[in-house]
């Protein structure tokens, strides 16, 4: 049965794993190109494929693409077929020539990894990949095509991305990725490169000092935010929005998808074990497998309540999902994981923190009902559960723990902080609602209705909230049984 | 009375006290601001239609943190008799500064809304959408992301970033202070041209529900200018005089305008919402009009705040005038003006400005 809700903007497709570099992070540890190579006949279908499903634009990359003969090839049939068509390349082989053919055959942007300045650069990647970067831009810039780079941010790197900065500057880069290194290949065998979670911060900051000098477009990759004013502004300036555009999951399988060199299609290239491939294209047709409503469900059906530790609570639980999947399965061991790599959870940690050491829980009251109004509610919570450790008998801190959870969509921890405050006053009509919606919630819809129409009745009829929760929670009965009876 | 708060450093917050101001004019007033705290507006809303008690909303902001438990003082006085202090009210209040980063605000329960004026400060459940406000600030609230003309700049999703009130415009999510008070996310307690968007909404008559302050069936002034006018009551306040005396008035020779009796300026009631009894030392202009009004002797006048005699000025239309020839004299150096005019007959703006000293 055809799964058709989603449609499918962008791709990446790793054309082949051949590779001649052998850089220490790689994270496909590549080298020769693999057994089981797609041919260039199935790769042009594929192409055709690619336009049939209605992408709009796709990223080539490897291994080094362009070790494969016949990329420019596909280059020209993708672009001839209207999608949009950029690549990822180390720059070896990226001569003018070469770059004239990728002109010629409608290249759109072209983005060369560079990952520090001449000497880091070639310590990690290849003696003279630098100076190859160079000169593959200098040619592409005579064509003007449309330039990028890459930068894995591990430890290696960190402390001279502004000297980065400056050479890509220098050399006329349009726009700069930046993306975490992540423990997966190569970079597995190197745990003393990787970043530590407090640093994802040191990078935002970067990226958004540097979007705001506005000498290059900085885009941080997937792997990095969430929901911070800096990265939000970040983006919004590299973009040329004028509007921010919140994080709102992962695309994999949603509005994306990956492509391997066997033709082996996934949700995204760097989640790549085997039960994350969904199908291959010389067994069913591309559209075949991204409609199928069997596939992709680890993304397509994540929801926040199967997450686990901080992600599991936050406020931006249900849009985000934790973020990035592969940084949790990378450093974690599964998409289901903590992302310690969230500045938000970072922020989180340091709250927790410090509400941890107040010993008065009337300030922690205060505080909270000072943070609600301003929809600092996660925030609340914290100040809350604290005020909760320090009084577990005060009501008003169930209360106010009842609606701040609400909020946060914890609904478990809003019905449990509802259902103690009645248990201190049962004829607590505000904690009864409260509970009432929470049920509702978490789909014991009738038990619900039942419950806000006693705290209706107890309230004498005049809370006029309450009667309004009352006519929401009927009305939405109504419209879901009509629909369902549809 | 005491309550206590606890606020964050560079936000914004509210107190709301009611009172029968409209009515009885018995009002709450802000008697004491400490260091740090200042206040952005004020605004009334009405309870109920007609004669009724109003919420008066005090909008502060946290410019900076303060000790802890400063004081804000509002004291319930008569706006026609301010020696008479009735109540005060105390709110010990803590600033605390702000040490956390900025994230975008996000519920996935957004819509969740204040329905009643008077609600509680927590309101769970959802709006239905016919429940919601309109109008908003001149554009449709609830729907900002379709909002093409906001604040007077246009927001379209095309078009390039505008500043709105020192933040981005198109980032309703995000945007922290609207008309200077939060409006984070477009579920919060909304204002709608001084009074709330659900009183509009919560109009079980639309014939009666409040368009831009005036009733839509009629022109009977609902709301102007923050203050609440009954349909016909006589005793409500318009542009800060008693607008009832105004429509009432049979002869509009002797109607108020702008507080002041047309044919009798010296028993004003009130002027530019200073309130002025007869023979009393209320203030005009922040100096006793009683005085200069029931002065005889120029001598002794208090003119536009400042004695004539130069020794005693203080302050003349919010400018220090210490010196005769440093002194302002509406915004411009009084002695400048003084100086071109011929002195001995110069009487500027209603007072003599030369010669003071021999006045004295």
């Amino acid at each position: 049965m055809a799964n058709i809700g989603y449609q499918p903007v962008t791709a990446v497709w790793e054309v082949t794993m051949g590779c001649n570099f052998r850089c220490g992070h790689c994270g496909s540890s590549c080298e020769g190109a693999l057994p089981g190579q797609l041919s260039t006949e199935e790769a042009l279908d594929l192409c055709d494929q690619i336009a049939d499903i209605g992408l709009k634009w796709i990223t080539l990359s490897g291994g080094e693409p362009l070790t494969r003969q016949d990329t420019p090839e596909l280059v020209k049939r993708l672009s001839g077929n209207g999608v949009i068509v950029n690549m990822i390349t180390n720059g070896w082989l990226l001569d003018a020539k070469m770059a004239k053919k990728l002109k010629e055959n409608g290249i759109a942007t072209v983005a060369i990894s560079i990952d520090g300045t001449p000497e880091i650069h070639d310590k990690i990647r290849k003696k003279g990949a630098f100076e190859h970067a160079r000169q593959a831009f200098a040619a592409m810039k005579e064509l003007g095509i449309k330039t990028g780079a890459v930068t894995t941010i591990t430890k290696q790197n960190m402390d001279i991305l502004p000297e980065l900065k400056e050479e890509l500057i220098r050399m006329g880069v349009n726009t700069w990725q930046v993306q975490l290194g992540l423990p997966m290949g190569n970079l597995k065998e190197r745990p003393d490169w990787l970043l530590e979670p407090r640093q994802v911060k040191d990078i935002i900051d970067f990226c958004y000092d540097t979007a705001k000098e506005g000498r290059i477009d900085i885009y941080p990759a997937d792997c990095i935010g969430y929901y911070s004013m800096k990265d939000l502004e970040t983006r919004r300036m590299s973009y040329k929005s004028n509007g921010y555009s919140l994080w709102d999951g992962c695309n994999a399988g949603i509005r994306g998808f990956g492509i391997l060199h066997n033709g082996d299609i996934l949700g995204c290239t760097s989640i790549r074990s085997k039960e994350f491939i969904e199908g291959n294209i010389r067994e069913r047709k591309l559209r075949e497998i991204w409609e199928d409503k069997n596939a992709f469900l680890w993304r397509r059906q994540m929801t926040k309540d199967k997450l686990s530790g901080s992600c599991k609570k936050c406020i931006y639980g249900s849009k985000c999902l934790g973020g990035c999947p592969n940084t949790r399965l990378t450093m974690k061991g599964s998409i289901y994981e903590e992302n310690e790599y969230c500045a938000y959870n970072l922020s989180l940690k340091e709250k927790e923190t410090k509400y941890g050491k107040c010993d008065s829980a009337a300030a922690l009251l205060k505080l909270a009902e000072a943070l609600i109004p301003q929809g600092n509610y996660q925030e609340a919570s914290f100040a809350l559960k604290r005020a909760q450790e320090l009084e577990p008998n005060n009501v008003d801190v169930y209360r106010a723990m009842g609606y701040s959870e609400f909020m946060c969509g914890n609904y478990e921890s809003c019905l449990e902080a509802n259902e103690k405050a009645l248990n201190i006053n049962s004829m607590d009509t505000y904690a009864m609602g409260g509970r009432a919606l929470a049920l509702y919630r978490l789909g014991q819809a009738e038990e619900g209705l039942r419950v806000m129409q006693e705290a209706v009745s107890l309230s004498g009829g005049q809370d006029p909230n309450l009667i309004q929760d009352l006519r929401y929670m009927t009305s939405d009965m109504a419209a879901k049984a009509a629909y369902a009876s549809k | 009375m005491a309550n206590e708060m606890v606020v964050l450093q560079g936000q914004s917050f509210s107190i709301e006290l009611q009172s029968m101001l409209g009515s009885t004019n018995y009002g709450w007033t802000l008697t004491k601001l400490p260091q740090g705290i200042a206040l952005l507006s004020t605004e009334t809303a009405p309870l109920a239609a007609g004669v009724a008690p109003v919420i008066q909303r005090f909008w502060f902001g946290a410019v900076s943190a303060t000790e802890d438990k400063a004081e804000l003082e509002f004291t319930l006085v008569n706006l026609t008799d301010m020696s008479a202090a009735k109540k005060t009210h105390t709110v010990l209040l803590n600033a605390i500064p702000s040490d956390s980063e900025e994230f975008a605000k996000f519920s996935e329960n957004t819509n969740a809304s204040i329905r009643a004026v008077a609600g509680p400060a927590m309101p769970y459940g959802l709006v239905l959408g016919s429940a919601e406000a309109v109008v908003k600030y001149g554009y449709p609230c609830g729907a900002n992301e379709t909002a093409l003309m906001k604040y007077g700049y246009p927001c379209g999703a095309n078009e390039t970033a505008l500043m709105k009130y020192g933040y981005t415009c198109g980032a309703n999510e995000t945007a922290l202070m609207k008309y200077g008070y939060p409006c984070s996310v477009s579920d919060l307690p909304l204002m709608k041209y001084g009074y709330p968007c659900g009183a509009q909404d919560a109009a079980l008559n639309r014939e009666a529900a409040m368009i831009y302050g005036f009733k839509s069936s009629a022109n009977e002034a609902a709301l102007k200018y923050g203050y609440p006018c009954g349909a016909n009551d006589a005793v409500l306040m318009k542009y800060g005089y008693p607008c009832g005396a105004q429509d009432a008035a049979s002869n509009r020779e002797a109607a108020m305008i702008y507080g002041l009796k047309s044919s009798a300026n010296e028993t004003a009631l009130m002027k530019y919402g200073y309130p002025c009894g007869v023979q009393d030392a209320a203030l005009k202009y922040g100096y006793p009009c009683g005085a200069q009004d029931a002065a005889l002797n120029r001598e002794v006048a208090m003119a536009y705040g400042f004695k004539s005699c130069s020794s005693e000025a203080a302050l003349k239309y919010g400018y220090p005038c210490g010196v005769q020839d440093a002194a302002l004299k509406y915004g411009y150096p009084c002695g400048v003006q003084d100086a071109a005019t011929k002195k001995d007959a110069a009487i500027i703006y209603g007072f003599k400005c030369d010669s003071q000293k021999s006045d004295c």
